[in-house]
């Protein structure tokens, strides 16, 4: 079942046009959320919030329209909502506690220096950039494609996504230059 | 100096990895679909397949507050028909539950209090049953709804859905405790001021000389859906995902055991 027959199928009234949308574009989806929420039960209830807010608003969409730019729109915008909340709230937690979560061990000896080294440096810069960085380098999206899903001008993606490599770039100098730092294969290239 | 082609290329590979690493397995179908069933009582088969979770509480609310029709029927079952329009936008029902979860028979009558009648006897239905994301489903508990749009709701002891096919037809059946005691079904049903093509009937009908609540196809009007209460004060609610003939769906009815 293609899209446009699963959304013709839950307009009908049959939820398995919904498990058919929900089984083709979960895992981009999923994927997107946890590379901006940073949380996989987020993430998960993000997609899922998602995909209800489809069967809200199914009866009023055009089975012409793309369906995955619309899904990934509500996506990023509640993980981006949802991360923003939880900034907030973390930043109160960190005024009372300086103590930092432990490590789990298992995903940590399953993530190797490289990806932790990315990972460690996206999770710092702001949503926003992560947001951005996350289409085009998770999902392979084009400029327009992201401006698109997000509802930004073109010119704004450029700008979020030249601004977000280089705060990249910079966290993983600052952060590789450091005693503790990994080896980082792909810094000490020179542009 | 980090290269814009390392950096895109690690960006890339370590994006990947994190995240097929975190949610590669993560599946949120029974999550939507169970959301899909306790969040939204609008016009259709969500409203259907959501009646006997809900009916209860929202049937109460309704008539404490003296907003409902008359009743139509009369008997074990009443239709509170509610006028609504069209083109009107559907009013989500804001429910509170928790999510529903696998379980057994047993352990679900132990939780709801009844005996759960099931299609044990009967050879031609199989269970678990394959859903269409390729999970099987077998028991599944409801657990209460604890309030609906911010208002608590009391005498609510959830519900269980079982799952069967038969004849490779998808068989849902829900039971719950009608907290009205031995008072009548009451279901509220929403009249629209327009007639809508692929709607489903709905009608008390006397089957083998009992009331039902039928829920039919509007093209060839075969069941889509039937709802009763037993003597023991137990909501049934079989939904059908292929509808079938008043035969095929007595067949099942008299095997419930």
């Amino acid at each position: 079942m293609d899209d446009r027959d699963a959304i013709e199928t839950l307009k009908r009234g049959d939820p398995e046009g919904m498990d058919a949308l929900v089984a083709a574009h979960q895992p981009r989806a999923l994927r997107v959320a946890y590379q901006i929420t940073r949380d996989s039960q987020a993430a998960e209830d993000v997609v899922a919030d998602a995909f209800l807010a489809v069967f809200q608003q199914i009866k009023s969409q055009d089975p012409d329209r793309p369906f995955q730019p619309w899904l990934l729109r509500i996506v990023v915008n509640r993980a981006i909502s949802l991360t923003r909340r939880r900034s907030r709230l973390q930043r109160v937690l960190g005024l009372l506690s300086r103590a930092t979560e432990p490590s789990d061990p298992v995903q940590v000896a399953e993530t190797n220096e490289e990806t932790r080294a990315v990972i460690s440096a996206l999770d710092r810069l702001p949503v926003n950039e992560r947001a951005v960085l996350s289409l085009r380098y998770l999902e392979d999206l084009d400029e327009r494609s992201i401006a698109e899903i997000l509802g930004w001008p073109i010119g704004t993606v450029k700008t979020r996504l030249h601004r977000g490599r280089n705060h990249l770039r910079q966290e993983l100098i600052k952060h590789a230059t450091g005693a503790d730092a990994p080896a980082l294969s792909f810094i000490g290239g020179s542009e | 100096m980090i290269s814009d082609s390392q950096l895109d290329s690690g960006l890339r590979s370590a994006l990947k990895e994190d995240a097929n690493r975190a949610v590669g397995s993560s599946n949120v179908t029974g999550q939507v679909r169970a959301r899909m069933v306790h969040g939204l009582a609008e016009d259709s088969w969500s409203a259907r397949r959501a009646r006997v979770l809900l009916s209860v509480a929202a049937a109460t609310l309704a008539l404490s507050v003296g907003g409902v029709a008359v009743a139509a029927g009369t008997g074990l079952i009443r239709i509170h028909w509610a006028s609504a329009h069209l083109n009107g936008q559907a009013t989500p029902i804001d429910m509170t539950a928790t999510n529903p979860y696998e379980t057994t028979v047993s352990a679900a009558e132990a939780k709801l209090g009844f005996h759960v009648q099931k299609l044990d006897g009967y050879s031609a239905a199989k269970t678990p049953v394959n859903m269409p994301d390729g999970r099987t489903q077998s028991v599944v508990f409801h657990p209460p709804v604890t309030a609906i749009n911010g208002k608590s709701v009391a005498h609510n002891t959830g519900a269980v859905a079982l799952y069967y096919s038969v004849s490779g037809d998808r068989i849902e059946i829900v039971e719950q405790m009608d907290p009205n005691g031995s008072g009548p079904l009451d279901v509220t049903i929403k009249q629209f001021d327009q007639p809508i093509p692929d709607m489903t009937k709905a009608a008390v009908e006397t089957i083998k000389g009992a009331e039902y609540l039928v829920f039919r196809s509007p093209s060839d009007s075969a069941i889509v859906a039937i709802e009763w209460k037993t003597r023991d004060g137990v909501l049934i609610l079989i939904n059908c995902n292929q509808p079938l003939s008043t035969d095929a769906v007595v067949s099942l009815i008299q095997h419930l055991r």
